[in-house]
């Protein structure tokens, strides 16, 4: 029990350190990049990405498992999860619409673009590719999302400090971005070798 | 059989996730029914949800909006007494530190989610919206042309000389303001200048498409742009481009009440095929006391036949006017031209309160 306990241990804090999935794996860069520019607009897209991550990973396995495999239709998985994802980011955004009106219109259009993030399909992609069994899933979707959310706050972060500083004008906005994003992916480069996820 | 399968797993499993959305709406989505209060006096029980301008369009109270509601135009302000949480970032622009501190938000932007109470100007309820019909079309300059609507329902509008109304395309969400160029004493009808812009959306429609007798829906009259008649201290006009319009109404206006102020009128225009209005001008000017119109072109070549002035608008008020005290102005057309001739008249000395603009 606790080696099971330990193994979806293993795979939540892999997700979050050392596979991250946005800076491992590239998956997510466009809202990355797009609205990391305030910290509380990123720590709320963050919040929404690991909701609809963990929710749809949460319906997309017993729907993988249950329905499409037995009934040997998997090939209608990319419809079935985008769909899936699609209901999830309608949710969240009626419910940011009615709790925060600020974030609603900060995040603007990248709200419902959360549908076609690539790290969300990316997550629901891997579990079937990496046979995980249902904790494990959960365990790998709520650690990438937690990943992603980590990740674009510190580059919100570290955004808010780069207001100050003279940045030369060619990289400004998005390609200075870039550049700290190889940077971070670097430093989280170093967490590699600690565990191991295939 | 083996058909069916994926389209029966298919069907279940959007059925599934459109229950669950039904459900996400009925109860996240679902504020109730809210009351929209109006300055205290007004009181409409509404289904939550929507922006406060669409309850207040849907029940007749017309709020200045060009943009129909993207947060474009910055028009539709009004007090929201209510706590609706904090300014949106959509906002910010239009709004001064005054109206920031005074809760004036962007009625398009704030969506009534509970019983709300707001403040708007009292006449925005004289504001109607009037059924025309297209009557006449006039050519000005090449690129100008007069549109005459004649009034339906209702068959007569009270407006200020300078006033705006706002002209709705059938089956267009936004509209657009224009500038009334006829005389309130002519309440049954209702003209508007318009000059074309090249790839822009009204215009083209109202260039190319408009045909004499289709009916349009005006609303109106908007607008803190209109003669004051509390004095009877002398008059400056400065116009540009389609600013012609209010200055003709409000010339005209004076002329049928055989006002005695004196009136002193500038155009500017680019050549001397962007001047219009001049033969109605010239009778003005016979018929009235005390009127002086100047028209003025400000790239003049070899070619033209032009023998008015030319300059700038500002190089040529210099020209006639020396001290403007005790004057009042009503200036409209281009922000540029409004900014250089504001300073040029408080050089001369005029009292700054007393410079009325509307920038197109």
């Amino acid at each position: 029990m606790s080696g099971q306990f330990l193994d979806l241990f293993i795979i939540f804090f892999a997700t979050i350190f050392i596979n991250n999935i946005v800076l491992t794996y590239f998956l997510g860069i466009c809202p990355f990049v797009a609205v990391s520019r305030e910290i509380p607009t990123a720590l709320g897209m963050g919040m929404a990405v690991i909701f609809v991550m963990f929710m749809t990973m949460a319906i997309n396995w017993p729907l993988n498992q249950l329905v499409l495999v037995p009934f040997g239709v998997e090939y209608l998985q990319f419809l079935v999860f985008i769909f899936v994802i699609a209901t999830f980011v309608q949710i969240v955004e009626i419910f940011i619409d009615r709790f925060s009106p600020v974030l609603y219109v900060n995040l603007g259009v990248f709200l419902p673009l959360i549908t076609v993030n690539c790290a969300i399909l990316g997550v629901s992609l891997l579990f079937v590719l990496r046979e995980y069994t249902y904790p494990q899933s959960l365990a790998f979707a709520l650690g990438s999302g937690i990943g992603w959310a980590l990740a674009i706050t510190a580059m919100a972060g570290i955004r808010q400090k780069l207001r100050f500083s003279h940045v030369p004008k060619g990289l400004q906005g998005p390609g200075i971005t870039m550049i700290i994003a190889g940077i971070m992916a670097l430093a989280f480069m170093g967490f590699a070798g600690m565990v191991n996820l295939n | 059989m083996e058909f069916f399968v994926p389209v029966i797993v298919l069907s279940c499993i959007a059925l599934f996730l459109g229950i669950l959305l039904v459900l996400a709406d009925k109860f996240l989505a679902d504020y109730g029914e809210c009351r929209l209060i109006i300055n205290g006096e007004k009181e409409f029980t509404v289904r939550g949800g929507s922006s406060i301008l669409s309850y207040l369009t849907a029940n007749k109270i017309f709020i200045p909006s060009a943009c129909g509601g993207k947060s474009t135009c910055g028009l539709c302000k009004g007090g929201v007494v209510s706590d609706v949480g904090p300014l949106l970032p959509t906002e910010k622009p239009f709004m001064t530190p005054k109206e920031i501190t005074d809760k004036v938000r962007l009625l398009c932007q704030v969506k009534v989610k509970e019983d709300t109470e707001i403040v708007i100007r009292e006449e925005y309820f004289l504001v109607k919206e009037f059924k025309t019909v297209l009557e006449a079309i006039t050519p000005l300059t090449h690129d100008t042309r007069l549109f005459r609507f004649k009034l339906v329902e209702p068959a007569e509008i009270a407006f200020k000389p300078g006033q705006f109304v706002q002209f709705r395309i059938p089956k267009a969400g936004e509209e657009r303001a224009y500038s009334i160029a006829s005389s309130p004493n002519s309440p049954n009808i209702v003209e508007l200048v318009v000059r074309l812009v090249p790839g822009g959306l009204y215009t083209t429609y109202m260039f190319n498409k408009l045909k004499v007798e289709d009916t349009i829906f005006l609303t109106g009259p908007f607008g803190e742009f209109f003669l004051r008649e509390d004095t009877n201290d002398p008059i400056i006009c400065v116009a540009g481009g389609s600013g012609s319009a209010p200055v003709r109404s409000i010339i005209t206006y004076l002329k049928e009440k055989d006002s005695q102020r004196k009136i002193i009128s500038f155009y500017g225009g680019r050549t001397p095929k962007d001047i219009y209005f001049t033969e109605e001008y010239n009778e003005l000017t016979r018929n009235m006391k005390d009127f002086t119109h100047i028209p003025a072109i400000s790239e003049p070549s070899d070619g033209d036949s032009w023998s008015g002035e030319k300059g700038l608008i500002t190089t040529v008020m210099e020209r006639y006017l020396q001290n403007v005290a005790g004057h009042e102005a009503y200036m409209c057309g281009p922000p540029i031209m409004i900014k250089y001739a504001y300073m040029a008249l408080e050089k001369l000395g005029i009292d700054k309160n007393r410079i009325y603009f509307d920038e197109f």
